[in-house]
């Protein structure tokens, strides 16, 4: 159970705001007695059982605003309870307090009722607010102090000189358990194991459900958008696929001219590439992309770490960067498993168009692929290797900026290579298996490929759109967090409660 | 008398025909299903021990962990797989078994232990201290040194007179040495005073401990009948010594660990926590943990020693000339000044040494105890301010292995030769830390003393065959036969 809160302002006669402080002071504000704090008589926050914690604040007056009276507590329950069971155990002093306040009504305690409406009438609720002790409700902290009290008075007396201490921690836990949890009655409610709320249960299914509804809005709503603009101008709404299928082979020209270039330095390699060239040279052309993106990114990432220079038209190509980035990524994705599919298709047809080939050349080629699949093995093991260095460099030790962007670009980079040696792997397997994939399959799973394609294109063209004119509240609302208040009231003002008076109770 | 024997311990049946041991084996279950759980079981159970077999070899032939060790040091020196830790380096294996409270053990090798808490088990700084110097302070050193020095030098010229030209070294030499040391020394009698009963008892509790067999094997139901028989047997002995220190004069007593301990006892103004059941949990974790961790330190020497034989030839020299030492110091006259007997005593400690750089190397190739495991409650550092720094993770299990720790290049310069000049400081054969060998003062004596003794024979070499090799029992060797020649030796006592 989270606990409630209320943040009631209330303007108060400018006149009266030291005599009200100084009351607060003397009537409110709670006194050591020893290592505890005791409350005074006319505020007993200490006998309302839902009360986490409560403040009263006071803000003088400046430019824009009278002075103000805040009172702000977090409890358990309905909020209409705790006010009344407030008004119950302070009624007193509330009244005197609250009189001085604008719009107090006048029939004071006489008719509680009414002051209660009054509080709820100007409590403005909070944007965001602190909870100590998430999940639990004030009995449970009780007991809980409770029970940490038994443990430690158990643990003062138990062991005396002499006495054998148990050999391991599980023995030591279990006399503790024994003796100061299930030996009492008081404490035994600890032994129940606590319900946890479905919220924590189901976590993961929750982020993972929301990322999903998050993707299918934003493809939809880009398709949906997409769909209508190309049929406005006449173009039909799946149009785009061709665009695509064209910027493919404009990017594969691009790629077919790096890749001669790479067979001319490295032919060894070359002679050993069994992928579809029309892909291979895609795959070439977006790692290319992929990289100039990346290198950009963490150029715009390191650039400044400055709060003050955290601007939309810097936060804005950045973001455009990081959404590129992972479109390529899935662009990639999809290229290799065209790659595979190629692959598929290619161990068809030499099925169908070799001679059954003898024991020996069947030996021959298992023993090529296999020595190959270790060779992709080594690689891997490598790559993890070098991956596992470059992550423990920063483990106790950051990298100054410079040297952090260049490792974590290292670090993309031996990623990715890991996904295309791994990728070569299945490639080398299934080139090699012996079944094939039928023409259906292979035509459904390259649809589906171009599909995810057509959706990513969409959402990423709406994604931008959206970024264009609403990048700012995310770092308005950050920058209202970063006055260190506990709360983000609704009203602007209320930023400035270090200047007032805050008696503080603890339940 | 009181006890906190386990009750599956002290309830277990004992063994006797086949037939017997079939309901044994039966009355350890713990449920009877029915045919089709008793086939899932068989085959469960029969998974289980092939990785306990893999395990035990994997401990007893170094060749592969020696492999791994090898490719990991210089890649890797702390290498982190998920939650398992592997150290390569002597600093790091050293730091963590140096670090009694950020590196524990009880976790790990409490199921090896069932007989209860032992030294071992202890997670508690302040209370293995207690417990370890309680323990200490029955152990006269200097005195018991000498009395296991002489034990193991009677039993095994008894054992060497007898064979043939050929002996088993293990079940004919070093596993009645380490029996007797039990008997003599710790005062923990055979079993049944069968002593090839105590000796196989002993391979079932080390292995146990080694490597954990299986609930429900043979290895398990073997080692938890030993576990039956010796329990009994400590309690009547502890019995026995309380009426015997009540009814005579402790000089009349063996002087053993038991009456030691019994006598403390008896004697009062002892900690709370000291009593009958502590000694017998401590009596038998000294006769699990030490007596086959002895055979196999002493079988594994012997074996590296004989298979270098110029080492052998060199370690053959030294041990003559210590008998020489030790026979010239026995026979100096009474008229013997001061310099004399000092220098005579120096030359046997300096002919003591230099065997134990050959014994200590040799084992360095095939330790006793190749692994040491510890958990690590809490996330913490290793290394720090060396560029091998890594965070353990916490709930880790690390293997701080003595075997990779003694192939340190740094510490073990060209670590593949068999070199007798290394600085012995620099071995962990028995651990290090607060942890470190508590046995070892017994270990080391009889170690070189058995050592010495198979030096001795003439035309030392491996039998032929596979009876040449270690053979062991799960972690625990039980047989290498050696030949020598019988002709010379007799010529020799002669």
């Amino acid at each position: 159970m989270n606990p409630n809160y209320t943040t009631i302002i209330t303007p108060l006669d400018p006149g009266r705001v030291d005599a009200c402080r100084q009351y607060l002071r003397d009537n409110a504000e709670p006194r050591p007695v020893g290592d505890l704090i005791e409350c005074r008589p006319l505020f007993r926050f200490d006998k309302i059982a839902s009360l986490h914690f409560c403040s009263f604040v006071i803000l003088d007056a400046d430019g824009e605003f009278t002075p103000s009276l805040v009172f702000e507590a977090t409890f358990d329950g309905p909020r209409e309870d705790f006010l009344g069971e407030l008004l119950d155990v302070a009624s007193e002093g509330m009244h005197e307090v609250y009189r001085h306040c604008a719009d107090y009504p006048f029939s004071g305690r006489a008719a509680p009722q009414l002051v209660k409406e009054y509080l709820v009438r100007h409590d403005v609720g909070a944007n965001t607010f602190f909870c100590g002790s998430p999940g639990r409700s004030v009995a449970q902290i009780r007991g809980e102090n409770l029970v940490r009290d038994e443990i430690l008075t158990f643990l003062s007396n138990r062991w005396q000189p002499g006495d054998a201490i148990p050999a391991r921690s599980a023995g030591f836990l279990d006399e503790v358990r024994r003796h100061a949890v299930r030996g009492q009655d008081d404490s035994r409610w600890a032994e129940q194991v606590a319900p946890i709320p479905w919220e924590v249960r189901q976590r993961s299914a929750i982020v993972a459900a929301a990322a999903i509804a998050a993707f299918v809005v934003v493809c939809g709503t880009g398709i949906a958008v997409g769909a209508l603009v190309n049929t406005l101008f006449g173009s039909g709404p799946l149009n785009l696929h061709g665009h695509i299928v064209g910027a493919f082979a404009h990017v594969s020209r691009i790629g077919a001219g790096v890749s001669s270039s790479l067979a001319s330095w490295f032919p060894w390699i070359a002679s050993h590439i069994t992928v579809e060239p029309a892909i291979l040279h895609i795959l070439i052309a977006l790692t290319g992309v992929w990289l100039i993106v990346r290198i950009f990114e963490l150029f715009l990432t390191g650039w400044t770490k400055n709060p003050h220079d955290q601007l939309f038209i810097n936060r804005f190509p950045l973001q455009i960067a990081v959404i590129v980035r992972y479109v390529l990524i899935v662009f990639l994705i999809g290229s290799v498993a065209l790659a595979v599919i190629s692959g598929m298709t290619a161990a068809r047809s030499a099925g169908v168009e070799a001679n059954q080939p003898g024991i020996g050349a069947s030996l021959a080629m298992a023993a090529s692929t296999i020595w190959r699949l270790i060779l992709v093995c080594l690689c891997l093991v490598v790559l993890n290797y070098w991956a596992t260095s470059l992550k423990l460099a920063v483990q106790l030790r950051p990298y100054d900026t410079v040297r952090e962007n260049v490792r974590r670009l290292l670090l993309d980079i031996d990623r990715f290579a890991m996904v295309v040696v791994a990728a070569i792997g299945v490639l080398l397997i299934v080139r090699h298996m012996p079944f094939t994939v039928s023409s259906q399959i292979e035509a459904i799973a390259r649809s589906a490929v171009f599909a995810v394609f057509v959706i990513v294109t969409y959402g990423t063209h709406w994604h931008s759109d959206l970024l264009c004119p609403r990048a700012h509240p995310f770092w308005d609302h950050t920058n209202a967090g970063d006055q260190g208040h506990a709360k983000s009231f609704g009203a602007r003002r209320t930023h400035r409660t270090g200047s007032g008076e805050r008696p503080k109770v603890r339940a | 008398m009181s006890t906190n024997v386990p009750e599956s311990i002290v309830e277990g049946p004992h063994r006797g025909s086949s037939a017997t041991a079939t309901s044994t084996r039966r009355g350890w279950r713990a449920t009877d299903g029915g045919a089709l759980t008793r086939f899932l079981d068989k085959i469960s159970l029969a998974l289980k021990m092939v990785r306990y077999r893999f395990s035990s070899y994997i401990f007893c032939h170094l060749w592969f962990l020696k492999l791994v060790f090898t490719l990991l040091r210089p890649a890797r020196p702390i290498a982190i797989f998920g939650k398992l830790v592997i150290l390569t380096k002597m600093k790091d294996v050293r730091e963590v078994l140096g670090r009694f409270d950020d590196f524990t053990l009880g976790e790990v090798i409490e199921p090896g232990m069932p007989w209860g808490a032992f030294l071992m088990t202890v997670d508690w700084n302040e209370q293995h201290a207690r417990e370890r110097e309680l323990l200490q302070s029955v152990v006269k050193r200097d005195i018991d040194q000498q009395i296991i020095k002489k034990v193991v030098a009677e039993e095994c010229r008894e054992r060497i007179t007898a064979a043939n030209g050929r002996i088993d070294m293990v079940a004919e030499l070093a596993e009645p040495v380490v029996i007797r040391i039990a008997s003599d020394y710790f005062g923990v009698s055979p079993l049944k005073n069968d002593k090839r009963r105590m000796a196989r008892a002993t391979r079932n509790l080390a292995g146990i401990i080694m490597v954990n067999p299986p609930v429900g094997s043979k290895p398990w139901i073997d080692s938890r009948d030993d576990m039956v028989a010796l329990t009994q047997q400590l309690l009547e002995q502890i019995a026995a010594a309380r009426s015997a220190i009540h009814a005579s004069p402790q000089t009349l007593l063996p002087d053993s660990l038991l009456t030691r301990l019994s006598v403390l006892l008896q004697a009062g103004n002892t900690p709370k926590w000291f009593d009958e059941d502590w000694i017998r949990r401590y009596l038998t974790g000294l006769v699990a943990t030490g007596l086959a961790t002895v055979v196999r330190g002493t079988a594994q020497t012997v074996d590296q020693l004989v298979a270098r034989p110029d080492a052998l030839k060199e370690a053959q020299l030294l041990a003559a000339a210590l008998d020489h030492a030790e026979a010239y110091e026995k026979n100096l006259p009474g008229g013997a000044s001061d310099i004399e007997r000092r220098s005579a005593a120096e030359r046997v400690a300096r002919s003591r040494d230099a065997l134990s750089h050959y014994i200590y190397e040799a084992l360095r190739f095939r330790p006793m105890l190749p692994l040491l495991v510890r958990d690590c409650p809490r996330e913490t550092i290793i290394a720090n301010g060396t560029r091998r720094v890594r965070v353990m993770p916490s709930g880790a299990r690390i293997l701080a292995a003595p075997l990779a720790a003694m192939f340190d290049p740094e510490v073990f310069p060209q670590p593949w030769r068999f070199d007798s000049q290394r600085p012995l400081k620099n071995y962990i054969h028995f651990g290090d830390g607060e942890r470190r060998c508590f046995g070892r003062y017994v270990a080391e004596s009889a170690l070189l003393e058995m050592v010495r003794a198979l030096l001795r024979l003439p035309g030392l070499a491996r039998a032929p065959g596979a009876d040449g090799r270690i053979r062991y029992q799960g972690p625990a060797p039980y047989s290498l036969v050696l030949t020598f020649n019988k002709q010379t030796v007799g010529a020799q006592e002669r």
